[in-house]
């Protein structure tokens, strides 16, 4: 009996931890500064510097969008 | 440096749709959302007239202006983009831009808004360029492949043209000189002033 006890005790403290494990949130916060991006910087940002890509980019408009 | 713009010549524009279908089809663009749309002025009456319509890549752009937690960035382009990840779905973006261009996929009951959709002049986001990743939430990024918008690129009557600002005004200044009648570049003084 004390047994059985035990272990629906055991059984409804586990049941109870697993619930309470869904309401924790994180504590990191994120101070936001106006008109400043804090995400992660875009590979393309370093790219559309390279000349090549921009003279890539103007001969395909060149090739395709012109008046013929 | 280029400084991409689009730009949209309705005395071409036939209200085809190609470039809706083009992008929606490029980038899987999620069912209720349209980055690019054909608004037609008069509709019926003779001498209508038809823009197709996206996000113009504003130069001091609004929607990132009102941002409250900063989603957006600028490439040296002039391309704005935004970041899905960071995005919160306030809304804000929507009401500051003068051409509808943010829109939410309803992504379940109550009207609860998604992250925010809008064009990206097909360069994608802010995760690896052509990652499924990527991919999944911004589109393809045509731009890294050397590549410019398909909307664009698939304009049959090449009444929209999507490239560097200067290439741009150089063809439709020689359109109009040909063809007469005065300049109406739809959109650019509420974009690019400035």
């Amino acid at each position: 009996m004390r047994v059985a006890l035990t272990t629906i005790t055991a059984l409804l403290l586990a049941m109870g931890f697993a619930l309470m494990t869904g309401c924790t949130e994180g504590t990191e916060v994120t101070m936001y500064k106006p008109g400043v991006y804090k995400g992660p910087k875009d590979p393309l940002v370093d790219k559309q510097r390279d000349p090549k890509q921009q003279e890539a980019l103007l001969a395909r408009f060149n090739q395709i969008q012109t008046d013929r | 440096m280029a400084r991409m713009k689009f730009l949209c010549d309705a005395e071409r524009c036939i209200e085809c749709n190609g470039c809706v279908t083009a992008c929606k089809n490029e980038h899987e663009v999620p069912w209720g959302v349209n980055r690019r749309r054909v608004v037609t002025l008069d509709d019926g009456v003779p001498g209508e007239k038809s823009i197709s319509v996206a996000c113009m890549h504003c130069t001091d752009a609004p929607c990132a202006a009102v941002c409250p937690v900063d989603c957006f960035y600028t490439t040296p382009d002039g391309i704005v983009l935004h970041n899905k990840d960071l995005c919160i779905g306030c809304g804000y973006c929507f009401y500051a831009c003068p051409f509808g261009a943010p829109q939410y996929p309803q992504q379940s009951a109550f009207g609860v808004r998604g992250k925010m959709d809008k064009c990206t002049f097909c360069a994608g986001g802010p995760d690896a360029d052509g990652s499924a990743e990527e991919i999944k939430k911004y589109g393809r990024n045509r731009i890294a492949e050397g590549k410019l918008p398909l909307c664009a690129e698939m304009c049959a009557t090449k009444a929209l043209i999507a490239g560097d600002g200067d290439v741009v005004a150089d063809i439709y200044r020689k359109r109009v000189l040909k063809r007469g009648g005065r300049p109406q570049t739809w959109g650019w003084e509420t974009a690019y002033k400035g």
